[in-house]
């Protein structure tokens, strides 16, 4: 059977259809053409047609003329657009015409800029022109550096060599800075939370060493669609920046289906494993000859499948080569070859981790499954473009787990087929973040009098610099004072440089696997607790709180930990505050202090108290910022133990219903709830950002109040349990007292919701 | 909430500030250490000169004697770049900086610079005073290096210079020194010396090769604090120490030089006859002049001590070999067997090769390889990869025999 039969037979298998929660046809697209501007390089223009390229598409010709006319672009398109061409036409024109141009490409991951330079690499030869692109990343031999630093035309790199290895030493980088045209951010929707705020930084102080050496950069940022692309690009890039979002690409008759396996276990909401009904999907689509592509959310699941689909060719004399799987960890070499046999067509299926998401070319694939919601819906719409020629039909089917965000998702389409509600954010003057990039700009170039570093209060930051003996005012002039090199104490994946690292060390060799935050650390690492990583249990063996370390070793159990975490929190400002109703809503910033003082063992899938222990670890204290909301002192006919009853529920909900518009980790935010604050007097929940300082998820979720708390009624009403399960107000057993807990968060919800529309 | 009480509760393990600080105490750098302060366009520095006669003694060779080396000489120790320069017409320099990492952030506070003039030698050291000597300070050197062919440093072209150049750039002046040549003696020192001793720092050089042993000198890692401290309180004490640390580093530098020319000249009556001159062979080799270099490591397959003996014999037999002259190759071949260790068997499969390839004696280059792999077991190598691939060699001169008998 071809993909289309195979849909019919879908279509009228009862077994199929009765998971369906959603099939919907996307019509087929034309093309939209626009032909060349004339300004193009004729070179360009002739390498191009040779490679069947004859006329732009419309938002390539927008691209190419928005930044030739002097505009920062974003540009938003979906996957396999030919957004590449978008800065890679712009960038060589530019140095076509004056040799001495220098452009800089920034892409979150090494796999990506290795993939996107070779691209690069092949227009460059069939335009027959001399123009030198290096990658510059912490695997460039020394011996090449001096070379790339002098001569390279395109500096292809990532934030965090930038960061570390380009900006410090800005002064052997003459050649590039004093002739910078253009910066390209590639995935800018990537930089976000942590991570986007750092970078934010890091381009302030690049784009005060280009003021030295007196270039004035354009940007263009490339984005996959989320609600606010030219916002956050903006945000990024300190700069004006013009959305470009005409797609003129075509693309074929796609079908994309949500499949919510079936439920097993009614009152803990638990359904089949969505692995199994992923397997059993791909098997028939491979098995009938359809190149698929499955997403899985860890390294594990990628092998587990592997070898099962291994099976469907078993006997065959390429069984072994047909059915591949992909993910980090796999050697360069070894990911080339898979990567041809996709775009070629010698294998059949391929099983991923979110290594492919990204924009590496393995051409296009007739089908996708992802096997679990990726965690927002700009990386299902990545996944999903995996499939799709520029003819015929491609299916991209959801399947679902049991996780509240999985199934709010699964049974609400309209969130992933309308305007996208995912929020990039980031808070570039986070007062941890901005003083440690402070720092570093100090260090590149001293800070002048009356200088501004993104924020009013600069001078005042300086001065307290000053104090801290780390720089020098004299001469109208802020000099660096100290023997570190700055740089190096800051990780831009994290947001304080306090991380503890986790070694695993199960066998001879230690290893670390991961780090985590400081505030975290009590959580998830005090000894006994399971850490997960990759999909592979770990048991805390020993925390050395002193030295930030954790040693875990390897273990199979049936059970996760989850730390007791007595949480105070204090309001140290108000920032934004709606007082005019009976619910107060309000934003600012918090002291949160908490203490970890004992841990219980959760038995796997049916969420039973299987035992507990004593956690000894001291208190720790955060600020950050947080979004609150207060309830009247009295509700009617409510109970003190009602109250307390539905702002857990409500904190539950709010904990799973917040990423959805934040595209954060589930752990970037965090929930509690007070019967009577300090603060306000009133029942009240806080949110607050797990990060010091924040970084933007608290203060957006203040604005999106009342989206926010629909989404969260919706949520809960429309979960199929009787009295509250996991999967929208948590577990029953947290809850004590009388009446449904699923009715008495509804009632508090809908309270919140009547007093403000 | 004021921005400076929330970065102290950010910053909550942030150093307090120390005590407010103190100025004119009696102690700055002009109440101790005798010096003008320098102006031009760009501001003022501190600058201390101090000449010395040519007949100067340090560690034991005069100043004067660097003043005559010739371009060979310091083409030799330099490279192409170094051809024809005459040692009196280059400007000895050396950095105090703010750190020892690099960076666009580190600054070079202390510039010492020493040069030849009127029959003396001259050292001047440019001290700024304030972050904002700066941009002065480099104006006067940028105008006193012009009046030089080139540089001496000492790991100058990895840190000094570099640093330099950056210093320049940031202060918006054009380096013009950029493209001089630089003589860089760490390079040379660390062919000659690299073997004799544990690391080839300046500090250990001085000692070691010059003798001469500093008092109260101030360890380098102490060197940015010691600035830093002096911005605070301008109590110069330490700074002066850090000036006097400067200049003994280019003094040292001045006959340092003068120690490797002279080797350089008569290698036969100038060193140890050891490491010594087992490295000056590295540095005619490097520099094309193969009979010095020969000269060299004939003497040098005469040591006692064997790690000298087993390096020239195999630096001097793979020159032989690639001139032809295999009969003097076989020769320290042969002496090396005949005082065999017991252990050695490069020589056994040099010979070996050339027993198979030139003589073709298949038979006595099993004999070799044979007592190459005894040897190898001897010093319990067994199973390493040069006992495999003996093993192979072995074999395959056992296929080749057998095969050459059959077909006789």
């Amino acid at each position: 059977m071809n993909l289309e039969q195979m849909l019919d037979y879908f279509k009228a298998s009862e077994k199929i259809t009765r998971n369906v929660t959603s099939w919907v046809e996307l019509p087929a697209r034309e093309a939209v053409f626009a032909d060349f501007p004339d300004f193009i390089d004729g070179r360009i223009k002739a390498a191009l047609e040779r490679r069947g390229v004859h006329r732009l598409y419309s938002h390539q010709a927008s691209a190419i003329s928005a930044i030739h006319e002097g505009n920062s672009v974003v540009v938003v398109t979906p996957t396999a657009s030919g957004k590449t061409m978008c800065y890679n036409v712009p960038v060589l024109n530019a140095i076509l015409k004056d040799e001495a141009s220098r452009a800089l490409f920034l892409f979150p991951t090494k796999a990506l800029s290795q993939d996107q330079t070779s691209e690069l690499h092949e227009l460059i030869t069939e335009a027959g022109v001399d123009v030198k692109t290096f990658t510059y990343d912490g695997d460039t031999p020394q011996s090449a550096r001096k070379a790339i630093r002098q001569a390279g035309h395109i500096v292809v790199t990532n934030p965090d060599m930038l960061h570390s290895g380009i900006l410090p030493h800005h002064t052997k980088w003459t050649k590039l800075f004093e002739n910078l045209k253009y910066i390209v951010i590639d995935e800018v929707h990537h930089y976000r939370g942590v991570f986007g705020s750092h970078l934010a930084n890091t381009i302030r102080r690049l784009k005060r060493i280009c003021d030295f050496y007196g270039s004035k950069p354009q940007f263009i940022c490339c984005s996959a669609t989320i609600a606010n692309p030219a916002e956050l690009a903006s945000r990024i890039t300190g700069a004006d920046v013009r959305l470009i979002d005409n797609n003129g690409a075509p693309s074929c008759k796609k079908h994309i289906i949500f499949y919510n396996p079936p439920i097993v276990n009614k009152e803990l909401g638990i359904r089949r494993s969505s692995m199994l009904e992923a397997e059993s999907l791909a098997e028939s689509l491979i098995r009938n000859g359809v190149q698929t592509i499955v997403f899985t959310r860890s390294r594990l699941n990628v092998e587990v499948l592997v070898t099962y689909l291994k099976d469907i060719f078993h006997g065959s004399r390429d069984a072994d080569s047909r059915v591949r799987g992909y993910r980090g960890g796999y050697l360069p070499n070894l990911r080339r070859e898979i990567e041809r046999g996709l775009r070629e067509g010698s294998i059949t299926g391929v099983v991923s981790t979110n290594a492919l998401e990204l924009g590496i070319d393995i051409g296009a694939l007739e089908a996708c499954i992802i096997c679990g919601y990726p965690g927002t819906i700009a990386s299902t719409w990545q996944q999903a473009g995996r499939a799709g020629r520029r003819s015929g039909v491609s299916v991209a089917i959801l399947v679902a787990n049991s996780s509240p965000l999985d199934q709010y998702i699964i049974s609400n389409p309209d969130y992933f087929f309308g305007k996208s509600p995912e929020n990039g954010l980031i808070n570039p003057d986070n007062l941890v973040i901005l003083y440690n990039h402070m720092k570093c700009a100090a260090f590149e170039l001293p800070f002048e009098d009356g200088e501004k570093f993104g924020v009013e209060t600069t001078a005042e930051i300086l001065s307290f610099m000053e104090e801290a003996r780390l720089v020098r005012h004299v001469g109208k002039r802020w000099h660096w004072m100290s023997d570190v090199f700055p740089a190096d104490e800051i990780s831009l994946r994290s947001a304080s440089n306090e991380n503890f690292i986790i070694i695993d060390i199960s066998e001879p060799k230690h290893v670390v696997i991961g780090e985590t935050d400081r505030f975290s650390a009590p959580m998830l690492l005090h000894e006994e607790a399971i850490y997960m990583h990759e999909g592979v249990q770990y048991q805390v063996e020993k925390l050395d709180f002193d030295d930030k370390k954790a040693y875990v070793r390897r273990v199979n159990v049936d059970y996760y930990t989850d730390a007791n975490l007595a949480v105070d929190l204090k309001v140290i400002d108000v920032f934004r505050e709606d007082s005019s109703k009976p619910v107060l809503r309000c934003s600012g910033e918090v002291s949160v202090s908490s203490l970890v003082t004992m841990f219980k063992k959760i038995k796997l899938h049916t969420h039973e108290n299987i035992g507990s222990g004593p956690v000894t670890l001291p208190e720790l204290e955060m600020h950050t910022t947080a979004y609150w909301v207060s309830l009247p002192e009295e509700i009617s006919g409510m109970s003190q133990s009602d109250v307390q009853n539905g702002l857990l529920g409500i904190s539950n909900v709010l904990a799973n219903a917040s990423p959805i518009y934040l595209m954060c980790d589930p752990g970037d935010i965090r929930v509690v709830h007070q019967v009577r604050s300090t603060f306000t007097q009133r029942p009240t929940i806080y949110i607050y950002d797990s990060y010091p300082g924040g970084v933007g998820f608290s203060d957006k979720l203040y604005e999106l109040h009342e989206e926010l708390f629909t989404t969260a009624v919706d949520m809960v009403m429309h979960c199929s349990c009787e009295e509250g399960c996991p999967s929208c107000v948590g577990p029953l057993n947290e809850f004590t007292g009388k009446g449904s807990p699923k009715e008495l968060t509804l009632r508090l919800m809908k309270m919140i919701l009547s007093q403000h529309s | 909430m004021d921005i400076r009480s929330k970065l102290g509760l950010y910053k909550e393990n942030m150093e307090k500030p120390v005590t407010a600080p103190v100025r004119d105490t009696g102690l700055d750098i002009q109440d101790l250490v005798p010096g003008n302060v320098q102006s031009n366009e760009n501001g003022s520095c501190f600058v201390i000169e101090n000449r010395y006669p040519v007949s100067w003694l340090h560690g034991g060779i005069s100043l004067g004697d660097s003043m005559m080396i010739g371009g060979d000489i310091t083409a030799a120790l330099g490279g192409p770049d170094c051809e024809g320069l005459q040692a009196g017409n280059l400007i000895y320099m050396d950095t105090e900086t703010t750190g020892l990492s690099g960076g666009a952030g580190t600054v070079a506070f202390l510039v010492g610079v020493g040069f030849f003039e009127d029959e003396a030698y001259i050292i001047r050291q440019y001290f700024m005073r304030d972050y904002d000597d700066e941009t002065a300070m480099l104006t006067e050197l940028q105008q006193l290096f012009k009046r030089f062919q080139g540089f001496v440093t000492f790991n100058g072209k990895a840190f000094d210079i570099n640093l330099l150049l950056g210093r320049f750039i940031s202060n918006r002046l054009r380096p013009e020194f950029r493209d001089k040549p630089n003589l860089d003696l760490l390079y040379p020192s660390r062919r000659v010396w690299g073997l004799k001793l544990e690391n080839c720092r300046l500090s250990s050089l001085e000692e070691n090769i010059l003798g001469e042993f500093r008092n109260d000198d101030i360890p380098g890692a102490m060197i940015p604090s010691a600035y830093f401290k002096y911005l605070e309180d301008r109590n110069a004490s330490d700074i002066k120490r850090v000036i006097r640390h400067n200049e003994l580093d280019i003094l040292s530098m001045v006959t340092l030089l003068g120690k490797l020319s002279s080797m350089l000249q008569n290698p036969f009556s100038n060193t140890d006859m050891g490491y010594e001159l087992l490295g000056l062979g590295r540095i005619f080799e490097a520099s094309g002049k193969t009979v010095n270099m020969l000269e060299c490591l004939e003497a040098c397959t005469g040591s006692e001590e064997y790690v000298i003996r087993s390096k020239a014999v195999r630096r001097l037999t793979d020159v032989y070999k690639r001139n032809g002259s295999y009969d003097k190759a076989l020769e320290h071949w042969n002496r090396m067997e005949s005082r065999n260790t017991g252990f050695e068997l490069f020589h056994l499969i040099e010979m070996a090769k050339y027993y198979e390839h030139k003589i073709r004696d298949i038979e006595f280059a099993l004999v070799l390889v044979e007592k190459a792999v005894q040897n190898c077991m001897a010093a319990g190598l067994k199973g390493s990869r040069q006992f495999e691939e003996l093993g192979k060699r072995r074999d395959r001169l056992r296929r080749k025999l057998a095969a050459s008998k059959q077909s006789q």
